[in-house]
């Protein structure tokens, strides 16, 4: 089931299942309720509340929308056919609606992977622990909010295809990542999450919570994991580490302690460095590491740098290729000799072959530090995490302040 | 048409039943009919989309009101609740969602692939024909006129060769037809 449509449809079925709503028009005399009734009702309420988070049943608030509408051609692009809810569900600590995962296939080639609460169907974040006005309400994300948006979502990560990883955070147990009063946050409500994309071959994985060792599978094909913990004590929150791998075996990083593969019909595992709960199966054969892809040539085209009315400065060149994904991108570089840094100012978006491309710069002379800026257009061929951004430059210009 | 051969009145008994699955396949059948009246009278398909939800909300709350009769022609009942909702909405400046609340429907988030599939299903509707099916030719090519062309009566009255009187007689008969079935009692 995925889609407005169909979504739409199943909400219509369950409605028409459900007992009946109460009819607004119809009206009844008031009386004076005795106090003690008062006092059982809302303990009902309460009652009710608790049976509702056990049994998975929420009160639904508004969705979480992405800041900006997302576009097809830029940046991560936006959901498209594929897009799934994994069937995995993982309990919280203290109970109520379960975690779980979804992957987002985008119009611009990556996959991502979203968490959070789960409801019914749907993928979301509570709002408690500060989100949402402490509501106490489901609010499902759609799945074209991707990435890191400060506290209005889940954590998600975007890769390439092929690429592998394991990653691992503190959020509160609402599901919203980057809650503005995160230290406010008592620790019975924090969570460390443990998840990740292994690919076809992973198996399971092991991790440690409470002293105990537990082995998990993962799920087939994906090799998709979702691991939720109480926040250790004293552990970092609201940060994480990850591993990546393009081979398609992933060193086990934090509460990961192994992860087994299948590979060519044997059981082998990648072990966590001096891990105690280490596998005793042997380790996987290296894989050679994957290429990057051949360096293209001739991409020299003329810059030209404008200053305009208002102070920025506007970029100007002709694409020589054509970025058809998030696979690979132009960027504006602004080497800043005495910071020892580069300013880049990434295009992000589908450019056509001899498309006309302008970038603006609003603040050029921000990190100057001499009588002349250098501006430089790079073409990154290679955006994988692992394998660098493969930049082959296609212009400069040194414009004089 | 979709799924089974039961027609739509016998569906929204099944579903004043709380048979769920009957008023899905209703909806399934006719929410493209809905979208292709909609959509070319509202700015973007989210609005479409609102309005078909809200729609199809107010419809099953009457259906499941034991108090009224199932509509005799439930497409027409359906197109008439549509037109209620899409006048409120030009009138208020926003679509209203009471009927979805009384039914606690969660809001829904449109993706651009939600839209596409929404603009290509009206696109291929033609709410024209679907009319035709519903109405007396005459009473059909004057409504297809008023309402689906926007023309005025004296244009219409030229084109089908008849007096303005018996434009607005035939577009009036076509609009009570539409309305069988809905006993306006809210």
């Amino acid at each position: 089931m995925s889609g407005y449509l169909d979504c739409r449809e199943q909400q219509l079925i369950e409605a028409t299942s459900a007992p009946q709503p109460g009819r607004g028009r119809r009206r009844t005399r008031r009386r004076a309720i005795p106090a003690s009734t008062v006092a059982a009702l809302a303990a009902l309420l309460v009652a009710s509340a608790v049976a509702l988070a056990v049994t998975g049943t929420f009160n639904t608030g508004s969705a979480v929308r992405a800041p900006e509408r997302p576009v097809a051609s830029v940046g991560a692009g936006v959901a498209q056919r594929g897009t799934r809810l994994l069937p995995m569900r993982v309990a919280d600590p203290a109970g109520g609606l379960p975690w779980g995962m979804r992957i987002v296939h985008t119009t611009r080639g990556l996959g991502c992977l979203q968490l959070g609460r789960v409801n019914g169907a749907q993928l979301g974040v509570l709002g408690q622990n500060g989100a949402f006005s402490d509501d106490g309400r489901f609010h499902p994300v759609a799945p074209n909010v991707i990435g890191y948006h400060r506290g209005t979502t889940e954590v998600s990560n975007c890769l390439p295809p092929g690429q592998a990883a394991s990653e691992e955070a503190g959020i509160p147990q609402s599901g919203v990542f980057g809650s503005p009063h995160s230290e406010t946050i008592p620790a019975s409500a924090r969570r460390r999450i443990s998840y990740g994309l292994l690919g076809p071959d992973a198996v399971s994985v092991s991790y440690e919570a409470a002293g105990q060792q537990h082995t998990i599978p993962v799920e087939p094909g994906s090799g998709a994991y979702l691991v939720v913990m109480a926040n250790l004590p004293k552990a970092a929150f609201e940060t994480g580490g990850g591993a990546f791998s393009t081979n398609g075996l992933v060193t086990p990083q934090g509460s990961i302690s192994t992860i087994t593969y299948r590979m060519h019909g044997k059981l082998c595992s990648e072990s966590r460095p001096a891990s105690e709960g280490a596998s005793t199966h042997p380790q996987c054969p290296r894989l050679p590491p994957a290429r990057l892809p051949g360096t293209p040539h001739r991409l020299h085209r003329p810059v030209h740098v404008r200053i305009t009315p208002n102070g920025a400065a506007l970029v100007t060149f002709t694409a020589p290729r054509a970025v058809t994904s998030a696979l690979s991108d132009y960027a504006v570089e602004v080497p800043a000799p005495c910071h020892k840094g580069t300013v880049v100012t990434p295009v992000e978006r589908d450019v056509g072959a001899g498309e006309v491309v302008h970038v603006s710069l609003p603040d050029l002379f921000a990190n100057e530090c001499g009588s002349t800026v250098t501006v430089r257009v790079v073409y990154e061929h290679s955006r994988d995490q692992l394998l660098g951004r493969g930049d082959v430059v296609v212009g400069e210009s040194t414009f004089a302040r | 048409m979709s799924g089974s051969s039961r027609p739509d009145e016998v569906l929204l008994r099944a579903a004043r039943g709380g048979d769920g699955e009957a008023f899905g396949e209703f909806y399934r059948r006719r929410r493209a009919l809905l979208l292709g009246y909609l959509r070319p009278r509202v700015p973007d398909a989210e609005t479409a989309a609102d309005l078909m939800a809200e729609t199809f909300a107010a419809a099953l709350l009457a259906i499941r009101d034991g108090e009224r009769a199932t509509p005799e022609q439930p497409a027409a009942w359906l197109m008439t609740i549509a037109r209620n909702k899409l006048i409120d909405s030009i009138r208020r400046g926003r679509v209203e969602q009471a009927a979805r609340e009384r039914l606690a429907l969660a809001p829904l988030e449109i993706d651009d692939q939600d839209i596409e599939r929404i603009e290509a299903m009206a696109a291929s509707t033609d709410v024209a024909e679907s009319l035709a099916e519903l109405l007396p030719a005459d009473q059909h090519a004057a409504l297809k006129a008023r309402i689906l062309d926007e023309l005025g009566y004296a244009e219409i009255a030229g084109n089908l060769r008849c007096s303005e009187a018996v434009v607005r007689k035939r577009v009036s008969r076509a609009l009570q037809t539409l309305r069988a079935g809905l006993e306006a009692r809210e």
